[in-house]
C-alpha cells in the first residue's frame, strides 16, 4: 500500500510536467504545444500556441476575463535569433456563473502567438519550451501548471501548415477595425459607442467584451449599432480616457470579431467646451434663429389667408 | 397680424425660459437621496449557531472577507499565513472581522460548522467570527462577486471600501510580497481618522459560488 503510494506520488509530476512532451493530460483539460508550420525557414513568420481540449462544463479564460477568473500565461523559451509575440486572443464567449459575468472558452481553443525567425538564424531546429499557467472552472476552480517542449525543423522547404493552422480559433482571432470613431460618457455614467459605421453596420447582433474594466458586465446587454451603450463600471475609479475591446458581430454566416481603440469624451466637458453649461446659455442661438422664424410664421400665415 | 407676431415672439422667449427653469429645478431634487454607501443590514447565524448582526457592531470599524478554502485565489492568502495574519493584526486593533461563505450547499466552499471550526484550527485562521451565508442573499446584497472579496465598513456603518484584497491579480502566493494590499491601506487611514485613500478596486478571484438561480 505505502509502496503503491510512493511509486504513485514519483509518477504524478511526470504526468503532471509531461516530461519533455508537447502534450499534458491533466484534470478536465488536454493541452498541446503547437506550432503552425511543419518545418520553418529562416526569415519567415509562423505561430506557437497552446491548443486547450475541455470537458464539457470546463472552462478557460480570456485576457481580460471578467468579474472572476485569471487568463493563462506563457513564459515562452526560445533560442536567440527567435521570437515569440504577445498572443492573439480569439473573441471570447459570455460565460455566465450566476450574477457574475466572466469572458472564456469551452470546448476547444487555441491561443496562439507569432513566432518570428530570424534570416540569419542557423541551426536545423528550434527548442521551444512553455511554461503555461492557467485556470480551469466549472462550478469549481483549479490552478494548473505545466511544461512543454517541442522541437520544430529548420529548412530550407516550402513551409506546410499543421493541422494546428486549420484550427477555427484562428478565424475568431478580433480583425483591428479603423480608428473613426468614439465615445461619449454621459450623465449619470452612461458609455455611448459611436463607431465606424461602415464595419459596425445596422443590422445583425453585437456583443461586445471589453478590454479593461470599463462597463459593468452585468448590464451589457447583445445591442444593434449604430450606437452601443453600457454603463460605466462602478469599480474603475480612474478616469476613462479611451475605451477599446473586441465587438463580435453575429449574423447567419456565424461570428466576426473587430477590435477598435477609441477615445472617450467627457459629456460634462463636451458641452462646456462647446456651448456653455445650462440651456439659458443658449439665448444667443435661439434669439436669432427665432427672430428669422418670425417673417416666414408670418408669410405662411398670409398665403393660408389668400387660399 | 400683428398678433401672430406677438403669439411668436411670445412663444419663443417662453420656450427659451421655460427650458432655462426647468434644467434649475431638476438640480436639487438629485440631493435628497439615501446614501448609496450604506452598509446594508443583515443577521447570520456563526459557527457557534448564534445569530450575529450588522447592528451589534455599531461604532465598530467591521471588515467583510467572502470565503471559499477550495478557491486557489483564497489558498493563496491562506496557505502561507497572509489573511490569519491581518486577521489577527487588526482584530486586535478592536476591528471586527467578519468572514462570510455565501457557497450554496454542496458547492465549492460550503462546509458544516464542524467541517469550519476543523479549517480555522488547523489554519490558524483568527476572525471575529464566520458567518454562514447559503442562500447568498448577504453576499449578492452587498454585490460579491469573488473570493475573496472585502468590504470595510466604518464606525457609521458605511461601507469606505469595496474590492480586491491586494491590487496582485494572481493566485501564486509569492506575488504577495510585492503587492499593495487594500485592506491594510484602507483600515490604517480610517482607524486614523482618515477619509478612505480608495473607495473601489475591481475585485479579483474564484467566482461566488451561489445558488443556481
Amino acid at each position: 500500500m505505502l509502496l503503491r503510494l510512493i511509486i504513485l506520488l514519483l509518477t504524478l509530476p511526470a504526468i503532471a510536467h509531461g516530461d519533455a512532451e508537447n502534450r499534458a493530460v491533466l484534470e478536465h483539460v488536454e493541452v498541446e504545444l503547437v506550432v503552425g508550420h511543419e518545418s520553418v525557414k529562416p526569415g519567415s513568420e509562423s505561430f506557437v500556441g497552446l491548443l486547450f481540449k475541455l470537458d464539457p462544463g470546463w472552462h478557460v479564460y480570456w485576457k481580460n476575463p471578467g468579474d472572476s477568473g485569471e487568463p493563462p500565461s506563457v513564459k515562452w523559451s526560445v533560442p536567440g535569433g527567435v521570437s515569440v509575440g504577445e498572443f492573439r486572443w480569439p473573441a471570447p464567449h459570455k460565460i455566465l456563473m450566476g450574477p457574475i459575468v466572466t469572458f472564456g472558452y469551452e470546448n476547444e481553443v487555441l491561443l496562439s502567438a507569432p513566432l518570428v525567425i530570424a534570416s540569419d538564424f542557423q541551426g536545423d531546429a528550434i527548442e521551444i519550451k512553455a511554461a503555461a499557467t492557467w485556470l480551469v472552472c466549472a462550478d469549481v476552480c483549479l490552478g494548473q501548471e505545466v511544461e512543454l517542449v517541442l522541437s520544430l525543423p529548420v529548412r530550407p522547404d516550402e513551409m506546410v501548415p499543421t493541422a494546428a493552422s486549420e484550427s477555427p480559433s484562428l478565424t475568431q482571432i478580433p480583425k483591428p477595425a479603423s480608428a473613426d470613431g468614439g465615445a461619449i460618457l454621459r450623465k449619470g455614467g452612461l458609455i455611448e459607442l459611436a463607431l465606424d459605421p461602415d464595419v459596425f453596420r445596422p443590422g445583425p447582433k453585437y456583443t461586445f467584451f471589453p478590454d479593461e474594466d470599463v462597463v459593468e458586465l452585468a448590464k451589457l446587454t447583445e445591442q444593434r449599432m449604430p450606437t452601443f451603450t453600457a454603463p460605466r463600471s462602478p469599480t474603475r475609479t480612474e478616469p476613462i480616457e479611451r475605451i477599446s475591446g473586441v465587438m463580435v458581430m453575429t449574423n447567419a454566416e456565424g461570428r466576426h470579431a473587430f477590435w477598435f481603440d477609441v477615445p472617450v469624451q467627457d459629456h460634462e466637458n463636451l458641452v462646456t467646451t462647446t456651448f456653455g453649461k445650462r440651456w439659458e446659455d443658449y439665448w444667443w442661438i435661439v434669439l436669432p434663429l427665432g427672430a428669422l422664424a418670425i417673417p416666414a410664421i408670418f408669410r405662411a400665415t398670409r398665403s393660408k389667408k389668400r387660399t | 397680424m400683428r398678433k401672430t407676431i406677438r403669439l411668436a415672439a411670445i412663444a419663443i422667449v417662453g420656450f427659451t425660459l421655460s427650458g432655462g427653469v426647468s434644467a434649475e429645478e431638476k438640480a436639487p431634487a438629485a440631493e435628497k437621496k439615501v446614501n448609496p454607501d450604506l452598509a446594508p443590514a443583515f443577521v447570520l447565524k456563526d459557527l457557534a449557531g448564534k445569530e450575529r448582526s450588522l447592528k451589534e457592531f455599531a461604532g465598530k470599524f467591521v471588515v467583510l472577507e467572502w470565503c471559499n478554502h477550495g478557491c486557489p485565489f483564497v489558498k493563496k492568502h491562506y496557505q502561507k499565513g497572509h489573511m490569519q495574519k491581518l486577521q489577527e493584526k487588526y482584530t486586535k486593533k478592536g476591528v471586527i472581522w467578519l468572514t462570510i461563505c455565501s457557497s450554496a450547499e454542496a458547492k465549492q466552499g460550503w462546509m458544516t460548522t464542524d467541517g469550519w471550526k476543523a479549517k480555522n484550527e488547523k489554519s490558524g485562521a483568527k476572525p471575529t467570527a464566520v458567518l454562514i451565508d447559503t442562500n447568498g442573499k448577504v453576499g449578492k446584497a452587498y454585490g460579491a462577486k469573488t473570493t475573496p472579496q472585502i468590504c470595510i465598513i466604518n464606525k457609521k456603518g458605511v461601507r469606505v471600501y469595496d474590492g480586491a484584497i491586494d491590487d496582485k491579480r494572481s493566485r501564486h502566493t509569492e506575488d504577495i510580497k510585492t503587492s499593495k494590499n487594500y485592506v491594510t491601506i484602507v483600515l490604517d487611514a480610517v482607524m486614523a481618522g482618515k477619509p478612505s485613500p480608495i473607495r473601489r478596486t475591481r475585485p479579483y478571484g474564484c467566482s461566488v459560488k451561489y445558488a443556481a438561480p
